[in-house]
C-alpha cells in the first residue's frame, strides 16, 4: 500500500478510485511533502462531498494534522485563569517570594538565612530574604525599607554613611539583606550592611568555534497601521531571503509582540488605521511573513495591541490566527523562555518597561538598557506591582526569570538598545513603525526598522538597518 | 425725597438692605465678642465694593481708598497694574520675594473684582532663582484655583508680575532647551488627562516660554508625571503642573492679542513676540463643529435633537422674563413629553449659541408635536394635555420651539442664524397697517390670514405657515395631488391616507379618520399649493415651479410665506437641576474630631462613652482656672478659654457633653445621631463648640467644612414676577419696596427660593435662634413660625471658586429645584445659567458660625468660604456677561433681518439695547424689559426622570426608548455615542485598574497596596482582607453593552472593539465561552 504513494500515477489512482480529482498543485504539494501513509487523512468529508481537492485544502489539511510541526519547539502554554480574590493576588506573590527567595539563598553570603520572626529574636548580624513593601526617605537622608516574609515584616535602615541609602530599592522586589538587629526603639529594625539581590552571575561565552547560527529579532510590526514601514520590513524580507553569507547562517526570527496595531487599543486610534480589520492585519503580515524561507522558523509573539487578552502572560494567538501564517511560523506566549540549540533566549514583549522608566531615576526610552538590566537583577520581569502592567493573578508567577537567560529580548517602546549584563546579551527590538502622534506628543523618536542578529554559537551581535530615511 | 424715592426705588432698596445687615452684624458681634467661639469676632468682613473686598482679600490695610481713586481715571486692567507696583515699592523693605508676591496678588485680585479665590489660592508663591549665567529672574508658582480667574486675568497675572521684576531689579527667565522641551511635554500630557480649551502647538510654547521673562511655573497638581524631562534642577516637580498649563496655553497663548493690547500700551516691547500668535483658531468644518455639543454623551441623559435635524428644537428668539444669562426657555408640554428628563433647571447642552443653558419654562412658544396610538398628528402647548396624552404618545414629531436670546448669541460672539417665522415677527409687518392692530393680541383664523397676505402683502400668519423646507419638491407635488383629490366639507379637508408622512414632515395637525386623514382648517395649506377650497371642491389656480419647495408655494400661492423654522438646535441633557443642603461625606454636625472612637460612623456619643479620647486639636486654656482642653468655654467652670498650641491631648470628651446638655438643658438621648469628624484638617486643629453640634443635630441640620449650613442650588434667572406665582401677598411685598399691580420688576438682590430650600432654612434659623438664646444667652432674631417668616430675612449667596459672598434677600418661593434670582445676583457670584449650581446659606448662621479657623490648610481649603461678603450689588462689578442681558420688550425688524443675512450679533448691539447699553442710557439698571412671559415660573417638570429613576439600566432603557420616539434623534448613534463614551472606557478603565488594585482590610479599612504576603492585616490581624476592585466593577456593563451591540446599527468598527474588548475580559476571567459574541466571529481573529 505504501509504496502506492511514491509515485504520481499511484497517487491520482487511489484519489481516483475514491471519485476525486486532484490538481496538478495539490498533486506537487502531495509529493513534495512525500507524505505516504498520511494521504488517505486527505479524505475528509468535506474533500469527498466536493470531490475535489485542491493545494489550499491540502496545505489546510497539512497544518491542521501538525498542530506542533517542530516538535523541538513545543511551546508550554500557562493555562491560567483568574479567580479574582484575594487569595489569588497572594498566592501569585509568594510563588514569586518563594521562587526567588530559592536563587538568592543560593548565593555563598546568604547561608544561614533566617525568618523574620527569628531574626527579630536574634543577636548580632542576621540574614533575612523579603518583599519589599515600602521604602521611604527619612528626614535624615536613610532609607527605611519595610520587608516581608510569610509571616512577618521588619523595617530595614539603608544608613547614608554606609553608602547603602543610595540604592535602588522598588517595591515588591524580592532582596536579602545582612544586617545587625537593633533594638532601640519598641520594635526592632535590621540595619543593613548589605543588598544582596537574586541577580545574573557572572558569565562567559565560550566561542566554541562552529559556524555561526543566527537568532534575529525584531518587534512592534504594527501592520495595518498607517504608520507601518512596510517598504522598510519588505526589504528586510529580502535581505533575508538573500544568499548573503549572514542570511544564510540565520535560522530564527522572532517577533515579539504589537505584530500588528490591532483595533480599540487607544481612543481615536481608528484615524491612525489602514486596515480597521484585526484579522485582515494579521492576513497582510502573514503575506509578507510567507516570503521569508520556509527552513527559518518564525516565531511569534502577541503584545498589548495584539488580538489575545491584555493581561499576562498572554496566550498564543488564536487557531483562526494562526491558520494564516505558514508551517515555519511558531506561536509563542508573552513572555516565553524559548530554548534554541541549547541556549535560554527568554523573550518579553516589554510591556514593564514602561514602568520601570518612570521607577528609575536617569531612565528614559533612549536609554532603556538601564531599566532592562535593573530587571535582570532583580530577576523579575515586572518588578513592581501597582504599575500600568496588567498580571493575571494566579499561583505560579510567570513572570520570574528563573533560568539564566543567555539572550533577552524585548520590545514595546520602540527603542533600539543592544547591551550585554554579565554575560547576558539583551536587546530592546527595533520597531517598524514611524513614529506616531503619540510619541510625537511624548517627544520620542523611534529608532526603527533594525535587525538585530544574536549568533547562537559565538557572542558576536549583528545589526542591520533597513531604514530608507 | 418722597419723590426721588419714587423715582429710584433702588436707592431706598440698598438702605434697606444695608440696614438690615448692620443690624444683623451688630447682633452676631455681640454674640462672639462674649468669647464663646473661637474667635471673639465676627469674621466675615463686609464690603461695599470691589476695593474693599481687595483690602479685606489680600489682607494690606488701607489700599481700599487708592483702588477706588484710580479706578476714577483708569480702566479695570491699568489699575491692577499700578496697584501692584504700589504695593511692590511699599512693600520692598520686607524683601525682594515678600514684595512680589503680594504684588501679583494684589493685581489679580483687582482683576477677579475681589470675588474670587484665585489671587490666594491660584498662586502658590514666587520665588527668584537664578539662571546659568548668574542672573536673577522671578517664577510665580500657580496652581489649580488659577482656573476660575479666567485666560486675560491669568495672562495679565505674568504681566503684573513682569512689570514688578522690573521695578523690583530682578532679571528675566532664561529658559534651556531642556526646559523648554519639558514645558511642550508637559502640556501635550496635561492635555491628555485635564482637555485644554485650546491646545497650542509645540511652536507656539517655544515662543512663549522663550521670550516671558517670568517664569511661569506650577505646582505639580497632577497624579500623572512626565515621561520624558525629569528630574530637572530647575523644574522641582516631575508632575504634571496644571496650572502653569492653564495660564500658558488659556491665557498667554489664547488671549494673546488681548494682553498685546496691553503690553503695547504700556510699551512692554519684549512682549511684542505675541502677536506671533494668532490664539484660539477654530478649525474643521462647521459640520463637525456643530457636533460637538454630543461629545462625551452620558449614558442616561438622552439626546433631544442631532444637530440641526427637522424635528428638532426650532429656534425663536427672545428673551422670556426667567431666561437670559445662559438660561433659556421651553414650553412646559415640551419638558414633559421629553419623559420628563428636562425639568426647570435642567441644563441642556446646546448646539448653539454656547456651551450650555438651563432650562425655564415659557408657555408662550410652541410645544412639541406628537403621533399618537390612534394615529393622530396634533400639537401639545399646554402641560395639562401634555399629562392628559402622556401614555398615547408613539412618536414625537417635532420638540417644539427653543426661547434663546439675542444677548446668549452676543455673549457667545455666535453668528445668528435664520429666524423662525413666529408671531411677534408678523407683527412687525402688520402693524404696519392699523387695520390689522386687533391681531396683536388674537391670531387670524386659516382663511383669513390667507385673505391677509393677500390683501396687505404682508407674510402669511406663522400660525398657518408649514415647515415647507422640510420637504422636497416630489413630496409637494405628490401632497398637492391627493390634495386636490381630497373631499373637502367647508374648509376641513378628508385626505388620502399617503398623504400623511409629508404632513407630518410639515408639521400639519390631523386626525386620522375612518377613509383617510382628516386636516381642519386646511385653507391655508391648500392656497399655499396654489389651491383653493371653494363651495365644497378643490381648484388649482397656481404652479408649482422652483428650486425648492419654499419657493414653490411662494410661487404658486403668490402669498409670501416665510420658512417657518429653518434652524433646529442640537441639544441633550447635560446635569439634571439640584436643589439640596449641602451634607459632606459623610455627614458632620460638629468639627469636632473623634479619630476612631467613634467608630465608622464617627458617632461623637459613642466616642463619649470612652471617656476621654486622644485626638490633635487646638488646645485652649482656661481664663481663671487654668484647665486645658479643646472648647471655648471651660468644661470645669464654664469660664472662657484662650488659644495655646496645637497638640495631641487627652480631650474628657464625656464632662465636654455633659456641660453641653446642661448648658443647653437638651438631653442627649433627645436627639438621634451627633456626628463629629475624624480629624480636623485646618492649620491648628482649631475645634467647634460641641453645643452647635448638639443643636444642629436637634434641628436636623449638618455643617459644612467651614462652620455653616448651606442649601445648594442651580442657578435660574428671573427678572420679572407675579406675586401669586411666589405665594406672598401684595401687602407684604409693598413692605419689601415693591409698587405697582400686575408683574413687578424684581429688584436684583432678591431671590426666590424652593420650597425645600424654605423648609431647611427654617431649620437653619430656628437653630440661629436656639444658639442665641441658649448658647449665647441673648435674644432669638429670627422667630421664624413658618418658612413665610423668612420672606423678607437676607441670606448669603455664594459659589464655588470663589471666596466672596453677596447678600440676598427672601422675596418668596417657588416649586421648582433651582434658585430663581436676578441675573445680576447670579453675576454677582461670578455665575451664569448655564446649569452650574451654588449655594445660600442665613446671613446670621454665616456671621455667628464662620470661622476662617476651620478652613482646611490644603490648597482649595479657601475655596467656597465666605472670606469678605459684598452687601450692595454694583452692576460695574458683577461678572460682565451680566452686560449682554437683553432688556427689550420686543425685538425690533432691523435684528430679523441681521438675522436673515446671518449678521454677527455685535453688529446690531446698537439697536439690541443689551444691558450695559441701557445702563449708559438710562443710569440705572431698573426698568428693563423681556419679549415673552409665561403663566406661571414653576409650571413645568419639577424633578427630572433622571434623578427619580434609580437604576442605569433604567435610564439607558428609558434614553434609548426615548431616542427612538424622537424624530429629530437618531437612536442608533446615541447608542453608539453611550457605548464609546461611556461603557467601553467604563469597562477598560475598571479592567486596568483591577490589576493594579489595593487591598482592603474588612475590620479596620487599613488599605494596602500590595496584598501582604501572610495574607493578614498587618495592623489587626483580621485575616480577611478584601479587593477594593472586583470582578463585578468590570462585567457590571457587560451584559448590557452585548445586549446593545445586538440590538442597535452600530459602526462597524465599534462592534469590533466591543468583540475585542469582551474577548479580553473573557479570556482573563475565564467566563464560559460565548458562542458568538455579536456576530463578528469571522472579521475576528479568534
Amino acid at each position: 500500500m505504501e509504496s502506492l504513494f511514491e509515485d504520481r500515477a499511484g497517487i491520482l489512482k487511489f484519489f481516483n478510485s475514491h471519485g476525486i480529482l486532484v490538481s496538478p498543485g495539490a498533486l506537487n504539494l502531495i509529493l513534495q511533502r512525500s507524505m505516504g501513509q498520511m494521504i488517505p487523512h486527505l479524505l475528509t468529508d468535506e474533500v469527498q462531498s466536493s470531490g475535489y481537492i485542491d493545494e489550499k485544502t491540502v496545505l489546510r489539511l497539512i497544518r491542521g494534522e501538525e498542530k506542533v510541526p517542530h516538535v523541538e519547539y513545543e511551546v508550554s502554554l500557562p493555562d491560567i485563569r483568574v479567580n479574582s480574590s484575594v487569595e489569588d493576588f497572594r498566592k501569585m506573590f509568594v510563588s514569586r517570594y518563594e521562587k526567588l527567595k530559592k536563587i538568592i539563598v543560593t548565593s555563598s553570603t546568604m547561608r544561614g538565612s533566617v525568618d523574620i520572626k527569628t531574626a527579630k529574636r536574634s543577636q548580632g548580624e542576621v540574614k533575612v530574604v523579603g518583599m519589599v513593601q515600602s521604602v521611604e526617605v527619612t528626614r535624615n537622608g536613610h532609607k527605611k525599607v519595610t520587608i516581608e516574609d510569610l509571616e512577618d515584616t521588619i523595617q530595614v535602615i539603608l544608613m547614608k554613611d554606609r553608602g547603602l541609602a543610595g540604592e535602588l530599592i522598588l517595591n515588591d522586589e524580592v532582596i536579602g539583606v545582612i544586617g545587625s538587629v537593633g533594638r532601640n526603639s519598641s520594635t526592632p529594625v535590621i540595619f543593613a550592611n548589605e543588598v544582596v539581590r537574586p541577580d545574573i552571575p557572572m558569565r562567559v561565552m565560550d566561542d566554541t568555534g562552529k559556524p555561526p547560527v543566527y537568532v534575529a529579532s525584531v518587534s512592534d510590526i504594527h501592520v495595518g497601521s498607517k504608520t507601518f514601514r512596510r517598504d522598510d520590513f519588505r526589504s528586510m524580507v529580502k535581505w533575508i531571503s538573500s544568499s548573503r553569507e549572514e542570511a544564510e547562517s540565520l535560522r530564527y526570527l522572532i517577533m515579539s509582540g504589537d505584530v500588528v496595531d490591532g483595533i480599540g487599543v487607544y481612543p481615536g486610534q481608528e484615524n491612525d488605521l489602514e486596515l480597521l480589520n484585526p484579522l485582515e492585519q494579521y492576513e497582510a503580515l502573514a503575506e509578507l511573513v510567507s516570503e521569508i524561507p520556509e527552513d527559518i522558523t518564525i516565531f511569534l509573539m502577541p503584545g498589548n495591541h495584539d488580538s489575545v487578552r491584555l493581561a499576562e502572560p498572554q496566550p498564543v494567538f488564536s487557531h483562526r490566527i494562526r491558520e494564516l501564517f505558514p508551517r515555519n511560523v511558531v506561536m509563542l506566549p508573552n513572555p516565553y523562555n524559548l530554548r534554541l540549540e541549547g541556549k535560554n533566549v527568554l523573550i518579553y514583549h516589554g510591556m514593564s518597561l514602561n514602568d520601570m522608566v518612570e521607577l528609575i531615576p536617569g531612565v528614559n526610552f533612549q536609554t532603556i538598557g538601564k531599566a532592562i538590566e535593573e530587571i535582570l537583577k532583580r530577576r523579575h520581569l515586572v518588578p513592581s506591582y501597582g504599575g500600568k502592567t496588567p498580571l493575571i493573578p494566579s499561583e505560579n508567577d510567570y513572570h520570574v526569570i528563573e533560568e539564566v537567560p543567555d539572550i533577552f529580548i524585548t520590545g514595546h517602546i520602540h527603542s533600539h538598545y543592544l547591551g550585554n549584563y554579565r554575560g547576558v546579551r539583551y536587546v530592546n527590538s527595533s520597531t517598524w513603525q514611524s513614529q506616531t502622534e503619540y510619541q510625537k506628543m511624548m517627544n520620542f523618536s523611534p529608532n526603527p526598522s533594525i535587525l538585530t542578529l544574536f549568533d547562537l554559537n559565538s557572542s558576536s551581535t549583528l545589526v542591520k538597518r533597513f531604514s530608507k530615511d | 425725597m418722597l419723590l426721588s424715592h419714587h423715582e429710584d426705588p433702588i436707592s431706598a432698596y440698598r438702605e434697606n438692605i444695608e440696614r438690615k445687615v448692620r443690624e444683623c452684624y451688630d447682633l452676631a458681634q455681640r454674640a462672639r465678642s462674649q468669647g464663646r467661639d473661637v474667635t471673639d469676632r465676627v469674621e466675615i468682613p463686609l464690603a461695599s465694593d470691589m476695593a474693599d473686598r481687595v483690602e479685606e482679600l489680600i489682607s494690606i490695610p488701607g489700599i481700599a481708598a487708592e483702588i477706588r481713586e484710580l479706578g476714577e481715571k483708569m480702566s479695570r486692567e491699568e489699575v491692577a497694574i499700578e496697584m501692584a507696583r504700589r504695593v511692590a515699592s511699599r512693600l520692598s523693605g520686607q524683601g525682594t520675594e515678600a514684595a512680589l508676591d503680594k504684588a501679583v496678588r494684589v493685581g489679580l485680585a483687582i482683576l477677579t473684582e475681589g470675588i474670587l479665590v484665585a489671587p490666594l489660592e491660584g498662586i502658590g508663591g514666587v520665588y527668584i532663582s537664578k539662571n546659568d549665567d548668574g542672573s536673577t529672574y522671578a517664577g510665580i508658582v500657580y496652581a489649580g484655583p488659577i482656573r476660575g480667574a479666567g485666560g486675560t486675568a491669568q495672562a495679565l497675572s505674568v504681566l503684573i508680575g513682569d512689570v514688578v521684576r522690573r521695578e523690583l531689579g530682578i532679571g528675566r527667565f532664561l529658559p534651556t532647551e531642556d526646559e523648554i522641551e519639558r514645558y511642550i511635554e508637559e502640556v501635550q500630557a496635561y492635555n491628555r488627562v485635564k482637555h485644554l480649551q485650546y491646545m497650542p502647538t509645540a511652536e507656539e510654547i517655544k515662543l512663549v516660554i522663550q521670550n516671558s521673562p517670568i517664569c511661569i511655573d506650577g505646582e505639580g497638581s497632577e497624579e500623572e508625571e512626565v515621561s520624558g524631562h525629569r528630574d530637572m534642577k530647575r523644574i522641582r516637580t516631575n508632575r504634571i503642573r496644571g496650572g502653569m498649563c492653564l495660564v500658558l496655553c488659556e491665557g498667554l497663548i489664547q488671549k494673546a492679542k488681548k494682553v498685546l493690547k496691553y503690553t503695547n500700551a504700556l510699551r512692554l516691547e519684549e512682549w511684542n513676540f505675541l502677536s506671533q500668535l494668532t490664539g484660539k483658531k477654530e478649525d474643521g468644518s462647521s459640520e463637525k463643529k456643530s457636533e460637538k455639543f454630543l461629545k462625551d454623551l452620558i449614558a442616561g441623559r438622552p439626546v433631544f435633537t442631532h444637530p440641526g435635524r427637522p424635528g428638532g428644537f426650532r429656534l425663536r428668539y427672545g428673551r422670556s422674563r426667567v431666561s437670559g444669562l445662559a438660561a433659556v426657555s421651553l414650553n412646559p408640554a415640551t419638558m414633559y413629553v421629553m419623559d420628563k428628563f428636562i425639568a426647570i433647571g435642567s441644563q441642556l447642552k446646546l448646539e448653539m449659541p454656547g456651551k450650555a443653558g438651563a432650562i425655564t419654562p415659557c408657555d408662550e412658544i410652541d410645544g412639541p408635536m406628537v403621533r399618537l396610538s390612534n394615529g393622530d398628528h396634533v400639537r401639545i402647548d399646554r402641560l395639562e394635555d401634555a399629562k392628559m396624552l402622556e401614555n398615547e404618545i408613539t412618536e414625537i414629531t417635532d420638540a417644539g420651539e427653543i426661547l434663546i436670546s439675542y444677548g446668549d448669541f452676543l455673549e457667545n460672539n455666535h453668528v445668528l442664524e435664520t429666524p423662525s417665522f413666529t408671531a411677534e415677527w408678523w407683527r412687525i409687518y402688520a402693524s404696519r397697517f392699523p387695520e390689522l392692530s386687533k391681531y396683536v393680541s388674537s391670531r387670524p383664523g386659516s382663511r383669513e390670514a390667507v385673505e391677509i397676505s393677500v390683501r396687505y402683502g404682508v407674510p402669511l400668519h406663522p400660525a398657518w405657515d408649514y415647515f415647507w423646507h422640510d420637504i422636497s419638491v416630489d413630496e409637494l407635488r405628490e401632497l398637492r395631488d391627493l390634495a386636490m383629490a381630497s373631499r373637502v366639507s367647508g374648509e376641513d379637508a378628508l385626505m388620502d391616507a399617503r398623504a400623511e408622512d409629508t404632513l407630518v414632515k410639515l408639521g400639519v395637525e390631523f386626525r386620522k379618520v375612518e377613509g383617510g386623514i382628516l386636516v381642519r382648517d386646511a385653507f391655508a395649506l391648500f392656497y399655499s399649493m396654489g389651491l383653493r377650497i371653494s363651495g365644497g371642491s378643490v381648484e388649482k389656480f397656481g404652479e408649482i415651479e422652483g428650486k425648492d419647495a419654499v419657493e414653490c408655494v411662494n410661487r404658486a400661492s403668490g402669498i409670501a410665506i416665510k420658512p417657518r423654522a429653518p434652524t433646529r438646535v442640537g441639544a441633550r441633557m447635560g446635569r439634571p437641576e439640584k436643589a439640596g443642603d449641602r451634607k459632606m461625606k459623610p455627614m458632620v454636625h460638629v468639627l469636632f474630631p473623634v479619630e476612631n472612637y467613634g467608630d465608622t460612623r464617627r458617632s461623637i456619643k459613642n466616642a463619649g462613652k470612652t471617656g476621654t479620647i486622644k485626638v490633635e486639636v487646638q488646645a485652649r486654656s482656661c481664663r481663671s482656672c487654668g484647665y486645658q482642653g479643646p472648647q471655648p468655654l471651660c468644661p470645669e467652670c464654664g469660664s472662657t478659654t484662650s488659644p495655646v498650641r496645637t497638640t495631641e491631648m487627652d480631650v474628657d470628651l464625656d464632662l465636654i457633653l455633659r456641660r453641653a446638655e446642661e448648658r443647653l438643658s437638651i438631653d442627649l438621648e433627645q436627639i438621634g445621631e451627633l456626628k463629629g469628624v475624624k480629624k480636623l484638617m485646618s492649620r491648628n486643629r482649631v475645634c467647634e463648640p460641641i453645643e452647635k453640634g448638639i443643636l444642629r443635630a436637634y434641628h436636623g441640620i449638618s455643617t459644612n467644612k467651614d462652620g455653616t449650613a448651606r442649601f445648594d442650588m442651580t442657578d435660574i434667572p428671573i427678572t420679572h414676577f407675579r406675586p401669586e406665582e411666589i405665594g406672598v401677598s401684595r401687602e407684604r411685598l409693598q413692605e419689601l419696596g415693591y409698587r405697582g399691580d400686575g408683574i413687578l420688576e424684581l429688584y436684583p438682590q432678591d431671590i426666590i427660593i424652593p420650597r425645600q430650600a424654605a423648609e431647611y432654612l427654617l431649620r437653619v434659623a430656628r437653630f440661629v435662634d436656639d444658639l442665641l438664646v441658649k448658647y449665647y444667652g441673648m435674644e432669638p432674631y429670627y422667630m421664624c413660625e413658618s418658612a413665610d417668616d423668612l420672606i423678607g430675612h437676607l441670606v448669603i449667596g455664594l459659589a464655588p471658586h470663589t471666596s466672596g459672598g453677596i447678600v440676598g434677600r427672601i422675596i418668596g418661593f417657588s416649586d421648582v429645584s433651582a434658585c430663581y434670582a436676578h441675573p445680576l445676583f447670579h453675576a454677582a457670584k461670578r455665575r451664569n445659567c448655564d446649569g452650574d449650581e451654588d449655594s445660600v446659606m442665613l446671613l446670621m448662621d454665616g456671621l455667628l458660625n464662620f470661622s476662617r479657623e476651620f478652613l482646611p490648610s490644603t490648597t482649595g481649603g479657601l475655596m467656597d468660604a465666605p472670606l469678605v461678603l459684598t452687601v450692595n450689588l454694583r452692576p460695574d462689578e458683577v461678572d460682565k456677561e451680566a452686560m449682554n442681558l437683553d432688556t427689550m420688550w420686543e425685538y425690533p425688524e432691523e435684528f430679523y433681518l441681521a438675522a436673515e443675512r446671518h449678521a454677527m450679533p455685535s453688529e446690531i448691539e446698537g439697536i439690541m439695547k443689551p444691558y450695559k447699553k441701557f445702563i449708559a442710557e438710562n443710569g440705572t439698571y431698573y426698568g428693563i424689559g423681556y419679549t415673552h412671559d409665561t403663566r406661571d415660573i414653576s409650571e413645568g417638570v419639577k424633578v427630572s426622570s433622571y434623578k427619580t429613576i434609580e437604576s442605569m439600566e433604567e435610564k439607558i432603557s428609558m434614553q434609548l426608548g426615548l431616542a427612538s420616539k424622537l424624530r429629530a434623534v437618531d437612536v442608533d448613534d446615541v447608542a453608539a455615542r453611550v457605548l464609546e463614551s461611556h461603557f467601553l472606557p467604563d469597562i477598560f478603565g475598571n479592567f486596568r485598574r483591577f490589576f493594579s488594585q489595593e487591598f482592603r482590610c474588612t475590620k479596620c479599612n487599613t488599605k494596602y497596596r500590595r496584598v501582604p504576603l501572610s495574607g493578614k492585616c498587618l495592623r489587626c490581624g483580621n485575616p480577611q482582607l478584601t479587593l477594593t476592585i472586583h470582578r463585578g466593577s468590570i462585567v457590571k456593563y457587560m451584559d448590557e453593552t452585548i445586549k446593545m451591540a445586538e440590538k442597535y446599527n452600530l459602526p462597524w468598527y465599534l462592534k469590533m472593539r466591543i468583540d475585542n474588548l469582551v474577548k479580553t475580559i473573557e479570556g482573563t476571567f475565564g467566563e464560559e465561552e460565548r458562542k458568538e459574541v455579536i456576530g463578528l466571529e469571522a472579521y475576528q481573529g479568534r
